[in-house]
């Protein structure tokens, strides 16, 4: 039965209330600016308590230190307005770099609303702090009706919402874990079909999850009080997903029937998993698991059967063993973290998670130097062009949107066009037309009630929140609500004008340093995925911990950072591209390409933390001439991949790595002859194997890359076009 | 003369509605010259659309508006 009234219908409402009074309250106030307060509930308005709340603290705490730094600004150069500028663009600029993975609202909230108390407070620095703490008490008035609205109408706590994404995410999870060992063996085109659309739902999966996680924090104290199991649930999660990736992308090493025949039977490895997820979706409903999941015992390759095979299959073995053995893992510590959060078990000790080195971003910084620049432009124009429209409104509107354009640069400039007109026609007719027929407050209360309401619940749709956002915020501008209303077209006009100035700004410096044409980047993020790959692959990682070696250190893990993150970026340009300028490129064909640079760097991932581990055995040191002849012909492909990343030659790569390949299965075998090779411990035959096995999926990763870029056709990524 | 142009009793400035025709021209040429493949004999195509839309603004601002 459909609930009545609708999600959305409830939504809409409890933001349109919150709206009008928020107005309301700060009309009766006296307040200045009662539109500040508007905006803060247009923003801190989600679906439920906690994700509200959540973005409200951050709100919150991103005007506090925006009031603080803009009045150090004001106080350090109330008469110098470059300085003053290039303080301010400089505190800009930060807050966008700082608009990464973590606390993303509040560093873009501490930004631009550190440019509107700017240029608010710098033609009238007598009464910075009153503007200061006027923007500050309006967004706390903001946030605080949203919270008690949200509160007492209709509450929604993200407790449910939460627990069902982890029934979701633990169905997709078994679902792929499953479909991936079931490929095991198979020939890989059979199986990458079978994995490839699990995987995408997974991965959305465990995002929804990871995001509810924090809004429950917040509202809900059940899964408060269990906050770092939930955590460490959270990050076994990710680390399963990435385990499993892993495996599906050994799958061409497997696929040989030698190889195939010898891998354990996995019906009962299969079994196991499957017994884990059941108990787990068991527990997620409140239910004690039906059955103890059963263990698996001697998880290590026959070494007998392991000396039948030929060296590189031996390594493609012990590799899928290790594989394996995480994938058991992690599974098992995911249904202990469960059972200890849902009692059904005894509470594990908490998993920390493993934070990533501090390294510099270079698309960050680029998106911050973008955002100067636009800041600067408006400035100048603000400066020099006499009956600028709106004045140092536009410098606002192009902090904010600025940042949002610098830190999403694959939304074309274009898009924003049809989302502003509606936007502007919409509240202007109701400003111009409406507006001076009403009487009191109470009419006016209605007609934004009417107005929030109907934007709120016609683009309520996630692909439709540029016009909601849009839509709400000329709202709240354009009507400009106070206790001394007037009305002017001019007032309309200046900000319909300061758009199309502010698109031709950001147009201009969405070309600087590089094209913003996906297919441009997507290549230049392959040059510099290449380059820093060529890196990793010539320098081993330092070690020790001298202060010699940590600028070393900071240059390793700086292209370390950019193997890892760089795939993920150019997926989110391969969203973004358009195909029909790019004759004889299929989007499929591009999304291969990218799967391929995802396996080169999860590979390059592999080899890090086996050089970290650092251990080497005998046979190594016996045919380090040999190993050395295979690197260094890796080391030249990737070199002029890193010069240009299409042009790579399949099948003469294909030759010459499988001659080298063969010279080292011969010499091998040679020197396995000479020890008597049976009698080395297994510990130290799988320590051989698996840097045998990594280097020769390095290889293989190669050698699928060059196969993939021979499919596409280059000329026209490289042709110029207009965008 | 300057004149002005009058839309639903709004008076704007001749050479911004010169402009908006500019930049409105410019879009449809270069979209014209993508769909041909022409574009790929400029060296910077945003320098170009840049100049086609001054060329433009000054062509329909002397010959059609006469700003």
């Amino acid at each position: 039965m459909a609930e009545f009234p609708s999600r959305r219908t409830k939504k809409s409402i409890k933001t349109a209330l919150a709206l009008v009074i928020a107005y309301g309250l700060a009309l009766e106030f006296g307040w200045d600016k009662p539109q500040w307060a508007g905006i803060a509930v247009i923003f801190c308005s989600l679906a439920t308590i906690g994700q509200s709340f959540t973005k409200s603290v951050y709100r919150m705490c991103g005007t506090l230190l925006a009031a603080s730094m803009s009045l150090l600004l004001i106080a350090l150069f109330p008469q110098e307005r470059w300085l003053f500028m290039a303080g301010l663009s400089a505190f800009i600029g930060l807050c966008t770099y700082m608009m990464g993975p973590k606390q993303q609202y509040f560093w873009n909230v501490a930004g631009f609303v550190t440019a509107i108390i700017c240029m608010k407070a710098g033609a009238d620095p007598a009464n910075a702090f009153h503007i200061a703490v006027l923007r500050t008490q309006e967004t706390a008035l903001g946030i605080l009706v949203y919270s008690v609205i949200s509160l007492l109408l209709w509450p929604a706590s993200s407790g449910p919402a939460f627990i069902a994404s982890v029934g979701d995410q633990i169905s997709k999870q078994r679902e792929l874990v499953i479909g991936v060992l079931q490929s095991v063996g198979q020939p890989e085109p059979t199986a990458q079909a079978n994995y490839a659309p699990l995987q995408a739902q997974t991965v959305q999966a465990q995002a929804q999850l990871k995001q509810l996680l924090e809004a429950a924090q917040a509202d809900t104290t059940k899964v408060k009080e269990h906050s770092a199991a939930w955590q460490s649930y959270s990050s076994l999660v990710f680390q399963l997903t990435e385990a499993v990736e892993r495996l599906s992308h050994g799958f061409a090493e497997l696929e040989k029937p030698a190889v195939a025949a010898q891998l354990p039977d996995l019906s009962d490895f299969i079994s196991v998993i499957e017994q884990r997820f059941n108990a787990m979706e068991q527990m997620q409903q409140g239910n004690a698991p039906s059955a103890e999941p059963s263990q698996l015992t001697d998880w290590t390759p026959n070494p007998e059967r392991l000396n039948a095979l030929p060296h590189f299959q031996r390594a493609a073995i012990v590799i899928a063993y290790q594989r394996l053995a995480t994938i058991d893992r992690l599974s098992h510590a995911l249904l202990e973290q469960l059972a200890g959060i849902t009692q059904f078990g005894p509470k594990p000790a908490a998993i920390s998670p493993t934070k990533p080195p501090l390294t510099f971003d270079i698309d960050r910084g680029l998106s911050a130097a973008q955002v100067m620049l636009t800041l600067w432009i408006a400035w100048l124009a603000f400066i020099y062009i006499d009956a600028l429209p709106s004045g140092t409104v536009l410098i606002t509107v192009a902090g904010s949107v600025g940042m949002v354009c610098a830190t999403a640069p694959q939304l074309p400039i274009r898009k924003l066009i049809a989302p502003l007109i509606l936007s502007l026609t919409t509240t202007g007719l109701i400003y111009l037309w409406i507006m001076p027929r009403l009487s009191g407050f109470a009419e006016l209360g209605a007609l934004l009630f009417i107005a929030t309401f109907a934007f709120c619940y016609l683009f309520d749709a996630p692909q439709q929140m540029l016009n909601r956002v849009y839509c709400l915020s000329m709202l709240v501008s354009i009507t400009s609500v106070s206790n001394e209303q007037t009305y002017s077209f001019s007032l309309v006009a200046s900000i319909a004008l300061i758009f199309p100035i502010l698109f031709l700004i950001l147009l201009l410096t969405a070309n600087v340093p590089f094209s913003p044409r996906p297919e441009r980047a997507i290549l230049r993020l392959l040059r510099r995925f290449f380059k820093s790959y060529h890196i990793l692959v010539e320098t081993p990682p330092p070690t020790g911990n001298f202060i010699s070696t940590w600028l070393r250190r900071q240059v390793h893990n700086f292209h370390r950072n950019e193997v890892t993150a760089l795939p993920a970026k150019m997926n989110a340009w391969a969203q973004a591209l358009d195909t029909e300028y790019l004759t004889g490129t299929d989007k499929s064909q591009v999304m291969a390409t990218l799967n391929s640079v995802q396996v080169l760097s999860d590979r390059m991932n592999e080899l890090t933390e086996l050089r970290l581990a650092g251990q080497t055995t005998e046979q190594e040191t016996e045919i380090k001439a040999d190993f050395a002849e295979w690197r260094d012909y890796s080391q030249t492909i990737i070199h002029h991949l890193s010069k240009d990343p299409t042009a790579s030659d399949y099948q003469q790569v294909q030759d010459q790595l499988s001659a080298i390949q063969k010279n080292l299965e011969t010499r091998m075998t040679e020197i396995a002859k000479h020890r008597a090779e049976h009698t080395t411990e297994l510990k130290e035959v799988t320590t051989f194997y698996t840097r045998l096995g990594i280097y020769r999926g390095l290889s293989e990763a190669l050698l699928n890359y060059t196969k993939q870029t021979d499919a596409i056709n280059w000329t026209p990524w490289k042709e110029e076009r207009f965008y | 003369m300057p004149h002005e142009f009058s839309i639903g009793e709004v008076y704007m400035p001749s050479l911004l509605v010169a402009a908006a025709l500019g930049l409105l021209a410019a879009v449809i040429t270069s979209k014209l010259l993508n769909h041909y493949q022409l574009s790929k004999y400029f060296f910077y195509p945003p320098l170009v659309f840049m100049a086609l839309t001054v060329l433009y603004t000054v062509l329909i601002g002397t010959f059609v508006i006469k700003v």
